[in-house]
């Protein structure tokens, strides 16, 4: 396939709203329309300039409902432009941006907005719902869900490359710091190792505090043409890429395809992306990144399988320092899933935070403001992977 | 909304399922058999779009059926609630040079959903739920306001539906699959709906191979033209509530010249007859059933609904089965009308050209 032109796509504006444990004074749609206007107006647009809108919801269960379009539809002041839902579990925010922006750039040419938004804090039982997820013949039949399984990565991770739990819970000591200078972060009081570590076990080795927290928020971005030109506009989408893994935990222990731990479709979607942007040194090319981290494997295992760090390695490399706020490549500078994980939005709240950190609002003590910044989504139990590379366009 | 994508479909498929089918078998069929219509590998896909009913497998993450899609090492995309919405994501992806080859893969697994349930997890569960509302009684509401107003009458509908049923029976392709009512007589209301007007699901995975360039060989294909839609919340304001005035906004998109119905091969979809019906009517004249035996020859949705994916195996028919309803239909271009949703607010009009 010939590659696709990059600069791809212009982002012309941001909304975010904070992640809350929970909304009590808000309906879906209402969180919708907030944070579309919020984003329209960072675009000095409204929505009679749009040529569409995509919306991220999944899993929608959560909220109670089956078909959520029709209900996020209220929140839209032209409900006509919808285009469609996109559902890919907490990979959703980014593949509608990655959508978004193919209506963009091709069948629409005009403004696209991308909305995701999350209520999760009003299912009655959150891992319950998302136990629903699994497949009903084969998965639920064992006791299997999201952290039964991450902390089966995460033992093998540690087996495989000599880590500590220690080392583990620094992922979570690093984003919860960087959490607590985010306004828009759910947790935002920071954690030291000891406490991490003396928090109660989960599913060993993940401990309380190492879990991602269940809430609410919600995320917008208004997406155009590369050759769109606002005042406003910022950041260029450089590279996108995606790749489905494969569905059945059970596939990925053997010799020949060990992605427990390694994540190969994650490679495959960054590489997608890397080749789109003209990228052939991740580990020097990208100055920061925003990646899911709703379990600290999670983040490690990711790095890795981005190649910002080698193979092994991430753990210590985190131990080193490389990946703080202040570090040659912050990694979550917003304190990412660890701090504030509504599911449907997550992805898309990693775009708006790279965005954020590409415009110069954000993103700490660097010498050099960062040009090149990548956000990865993460769907499912590492069922799907969304890369998008963005840079600063000043 | 209007898309016109040019995109060729140069292979498709439908898989109906037997007694005790898994539905990742089904889907496997449907894009094995597409693949082999096109005489393409799964290597030669680009990017896998999928579209499904949330919940009607029992899951409610249709990205569970990826791997069985044929996803699994490839760009994916699961765009859920209409056909329409999976072409536009295919067109988009495509249009813009992140793809070339795209396989849309859809699927529905009505007799293993809870049925009973699902429509009313559709509604809005801080205003209407706690009425009683379920989709099923804003299809009702819908039906009565058409009644009311003298669109349709319930006699209509009825009649319809049941000629649907016959005209479906007489089809090979539906006979294969597992049916199951949608509706019970209970949860009816008999001033409007009525279990007659709801339609029978079926279980079945479709898949189209969407590429840039016409297949290669004999056989109909058909180009996707135009795609237009239309899209209202769950209860759309200003009791705008007839589809016969969604489908005439969209064809109108499709068709700035006028549309001649009298030479096209027409398919409507739909969860409800009467909607299904009333959509007709935004045809005239020519949108009478009764004497155009090309409107909804394979019985429309009525017969085999399968939710968001319906729309998919109405193209997959129109452009394969189609083939063997003589040489003047054969070379007819094709529309496929659907409507989406609790109360087909998710309209949308699919044209496409014939090639051969």
């Amino acid at each position: 396939m010939a590659r696709p032109p990059s600069p791809f796509a212009a982002i012309l504006g941001i909304g975010q709203l904070p992640s809350k444990a929970r909304y009590d004074d808000v309906t879906y749609p209402e969180l919708v329309s907030m944070v579309c206007q919020q984003a329209l107006d960072d675009a000095g647009l409204d929505e009679e300039d749009l040529g569409g809108i995509v919306l991220g919801f999944a899993p929608d269960l959560l909220l109670g409902t089956a078909e959520g379009q029709y209900l996020a539809a209220y929140g839209f002041k032209r409900p006509e432009l919808f285009l469609g839902r996109v559902h890919t579990a907490a990979g959703a925010g980014i593949s509608a941006f990655r959508l978004g922006c193919a209506y963009a750039c091709g069948a629409i040419r005009k403004p696209i907005l991308v909305v995701a938004a999350d209520l999760g804090s009003q299912a009655t039982d959150h891992a319950k719902v998302i136990w629903q997820m699994l497949d009903p013949l084969r998965e639920r039949q064992v006791p299997m869900n999201g952290v039964s399984l991450f902390a089966c990565m995460a033992s093998a991770y540690m087996h495989a490359y000599g880590v500590s739990e220690r080392q583990l819970a620094m992922v979570t000591v690093k984003n919860r710091a960087n959490g607590a200078l985010n306004p828009f972060a759910q947790l935002r009081a920071p954690v030291t190792l000891d406490e991490v570590l003396a928090s109660p076990l989960v599913a060993w080795p993940i401990r309380k505090l190492q879990v991602g927290p269940a809430g609410g928020g919600a995320a917008a971005v208004v997406v155009a043409p590369a050759h769109v030109t606002s005042a406003r506009k910022s950041v260029s989408v450089v590279g996108l890429g995606a790749c489905a893994g494969v569905y059945s935990i059970g596939d990925r222990v053997s010799a020949a395809d060990p992605d427990m731990i390694t994540v190969p479709a994650l490679t495959k979607a960054a590489n997608r992306a890397y080749r789109m942007a003209g990228i052939d040194k991740p580990e020097t090319s990208i100055d920061v990144a925003e990646i899911y981290s709703s379990y600290p494997v999670i983040e490690l295992a990711c790095l890795e399988a981005l190649g910002l760090s080698p193979v092994g390695r991430a753990a210590f490399d985190m131990e080193s320092g490389r990946f703080e706020r202040d570090g040659p490549l912050p990694v979550n500078a917003s304190g990412g899933a660890t701090c504030g994980n509504p599911l449907s939005a997550t992805a898309l709240l990693r775009v708006v935070e790279v965005v954020r950190l590409l415009r110069g609002g954000a993103g700490g003590h660097r010498a050099r403001p960062p040009q090149v910044g990548l956000a990865a989504g993460f769907g499912g139990a590492s069922q799907l992977h969304e890369v998008a590379i963005l840079a600063s366009a000043g | 909304m209007l898309i016109q994508p040019d995109i060729h479909i140069v292979g498709s498929w439908s898989s109906y399922a037997r007694k005790r089918t898994n539905l990742d078998v089904l889907i496997h069929d449907a894009v094995s058999g597409a693949l082999r219509q096109a005489g393409a590998k799964l290597e030669d896909v680009d990017c896998v779009v999928s579209v499904s009913s949330d919940t009607v497998d029992g899951a409610i993450a249709p990205l569970l059926r990826s791997e069985a899609c044929g996803a699994r090492g490839r760009d994916y995309l699961n765009v859920t609630g209409a056909s329409a919405t999976a072409i536009g994501a295919a067109s988009a992806l495509m249009s813009s040079a992140l793809a070339e080859t795209v396989l849309v893969v859809g699927w529905g697994e009505f007799t293993k959903s809870v049925v009973n349930e699902l429509p009313g997890l559709e509604t809005d569960p801080v205003f209407q739920r706690p009425l009683g509302i379920g989709s099923l009684q804003l299809a009702a509401m819908q039906t009565n306001w058409l009644i009311a107003r003298g669109h349709v009458s319930q006699a209509d509908g009825v009649e319809f539906a049941d000629a649907m049923r016959a005209r479906g029976q007489g089809l090979d392709e539906l006979k294969k699959g597992r049916t199951k009512r949608l509706a019970a007589p209970h949860e009816a209301n008999p001033d409007g709906l009525c279990a007659q007007h709801m339609p029978d699901g079926i279980d079945r995975a479709t898949a189209l191979l969407l590429a840039g360039k016409p297949a290669k060989g004999p056989g109909r294909r058909l180009c996707i033209r135009s795609v237009a839609t239309r899209f209202a919340p769950l209860w759309p304001q200003h009791q705008d509530l007839d589809p016969a005035v969604w489908v005439s906004e969209v064809l109108k998109h499709c068709f700035p010249k006028g549309i001649d119905p009298a030479k096209l091969s027409i398919e409507v979809t739909s969860a409800n007859a009467i909607i299904g019906l009333r959509a007709l009517n935004a045809l005239g004249a020519a949108g009478d059933w009764k004497s155009n035996p090309l409107l909804n020859r394979f019985a429309g949705g009525v017969a085999g609904y399968n939710g968001a994916a319906d729309g998919l195996a109405r193209i997959d028919l129109l452009a394969r089965a189609g083939s063997a309803v003589g040489t003047a239909a054969a070379q007819r271009d094709a529309l496929v009308i659907e409507l989406a949703g609790p109360i087909g607010q998710a309209t949308a009009a699919i044209h496409m050209r014939c090639e051969a």
